[in-house]
This record gives structure tokens, C-alpha cells and sequence, in this order.
């Protein structure tokens, strides 16, 4: 549409998959970057599940690679998150746009928390090991 | 065998938020996969192998139901896919610790602008 939001779409579509690779939800970023341009709710969230999957495609190929993928929970994992998602799709339907837009709010916000207490613990971390002497 | 309806029971609560917000799931099933005794990067991989079908389940609903346009998708997929390779090539080369501190930082500051 305008010149500067293709470009800043890009880089919070690049900036998502750096964070997706690394086990960082980069969902949330790319999200993010969506509501900001006033994307209605659930166009924004059809467009996230669909940017996970190559990005996580390829990441499996290589988890499945190196075998470190454990198989014999998988059926059961599959089976109740299929349920799940009929569910959640149907509850989508249903409710008006800013519930949504509330609900993923508050996802944010906790993602956020647990993300901000990993950091702090890692910091807190790295600064003890400084102080022994990185020890390895 | 407790193990199975754990697995199943916590899936489901994954599959709902996926479905329900297009987002998340990883974050409830990776801490389940540990507490199944699935560790570390076993953990991660396989919340991935989980993730990814649900989410192309999820897609296809979205998708009928004209949610998902794939012509605002397209754009967005190729830098996507050149970060997803970034972020494999940069995975412990870098030191998380401040990266987490800044992505909780600005999903913050997003999750309550939605709030508001």
C-alpha cells in the first residue's frame, strides 16, 4: 500500500522468524506489527499461522535431523491439540473482534512476564559466572 | 500411561489457543513436555513437530472462513523464511539473556496497548 509499511512489514516479518528459529515466539513480534497497522484481528491471526509454518517446517527438518524429536508422545499431542483447535477456530467465530484483540493482549502480556523472568534469570546467571571466573 | 492423558488433556489447551488466537501454544507446551520428561531441545523440537500441523489445521479453517488472505501473506513469508535462517545461524552465538529482556520489553508494551 504505501512504500514504508511494506518495508517495516518486512523487517518485523525478518525480525519474527530470527525470534521464531530461536525458540523465541516470534509470533507475538509479527502480531505485534500487525495490529500497529490496524489489521482487523482475525486476518492478522490467519496470517501468523500461516507464517509459522515455513519457517517451522524448515526448523524441523533439520530438530528431525538431528533426532530430537521425541515421537511416542506425538499421536497423543496431535490428537488433543486437533480437538483443540476445531474448538478455539468455532470460540473465534463467536466472538466480536475486540474480545480477540483483548484476549491476545493478555497472551502478550503473560508471554511477556515469563520471558522477562528467563531474562533476569540468565543475566543473573551470566554475572555469577563472571564473578567465578567462567567456568565452563 | 498417565503420561498419554496429560499429553492429551495439555494438547488441547494448546490446539484452543492456536485456533482461538492464531498465536501461542508454544509456551504452554514446551513446560508440559518438560514436565512429561521431554527436556531441553527435545522439548522445543517436538512442541514444533505439534505446532506446526495444528497451526496448518488452524490455517486451512482460517482461511475458508476468509480470514487469511494469502496476498497479505505472501510478501511477508520470504523475509520471514530469510530470518528463520538468521535466527538457526545465529542460535548460541548469541547470548540470550538481554535478547529475552528486550522481546519481553516490547511484547509488553504490546499485549497492553491491546488491553487498553
Amino acid at each position: 500500500m504505501n512504500g514504508w509499511n511494506d518495508w517495516l512489514g518486512a523487517a518485523a516479518a525478518l525480525g519474527a522468524g530470527i525470534l521464531g528459529a530461536m525458540g523465541l515466539g516470534g509470533g507475538g513480534v509479527l502480531l505485534l506489527w500487525l495490529n500497529l497497522t490496524g489489521m482487523d484481528q482475525r486476518q492478522a491471526q490467519g496470517l501468523n499461522l500461516l507464517f509459522i509454518l515455513p519457517v517451522g517446517l524448515a526448523a524441523l527438518w533439520f530438530h528431525r535431523k538431528n533426532g530430537l524429536i521425541q515421537w511416542s508422545l506425538l499421536p497423543w499431542l496431535l490428537a488433543g491439540g486437533a480437538a483443540g483447535v476445531l474448538a478455539g477456530h468455532s470460540v473465534a467465530g463467536l466472538l466480536p473482534e475486540e474480545a480477540l484483540r483483548k484476549g491476545f493482549g493478555l497472551l502478550l502480556v503473560i508471554t511477556a512476564l515469563g520471558e522477562l523472568k528467563t531474562a533476569w534469570r540468565l543475566l543473573h546467571r551470566q554475572g555469577e559466572e563472571k564473578k567465578n571466573g567462567e567456568q565452563s | 500411561m498417565k503420561d498419554k492423558w496429560k499429553g492429551l488433556l495439555g494438547s488441547s489447551a494448546v490446539g484452543l489457543l492456536n485456533g482461538l488466537l492464531g498465536a501461542g501454544g508454544g509456551m504452554i507446551l514446551v513446560p508440559l513436555l518438560e514436565k512429561l520428561g521431554v527436556k531441553g531441545k527435545n522439548s522445543h523440537a517436538t512442541s514444533l513437530a505439534v505446532i506446526v500441523p495444528l497451526s496448518a489445521v488452524s490455517a486451512f479453517l482460517y482461511w475458508r472462513e476468509g480470514w487469511l488472505r494469502l496476498d497479505q501473506g505472501l510478501p511477508l513469508l520470504l523475509p520471514g523464511l530469510a530470518g528463520g535462517v538468521l535466527g538457526g545461524l545465529l542460535m548460541g552465538k548469541i547470548k540470550l539473556g538481554w535478547l529475552k529482556a528486550a522481546f519481553g520489553v516490547l511484547l509488553l508494551w504490546g499485549g497492553i496497548r491491546n488491553l487498553l
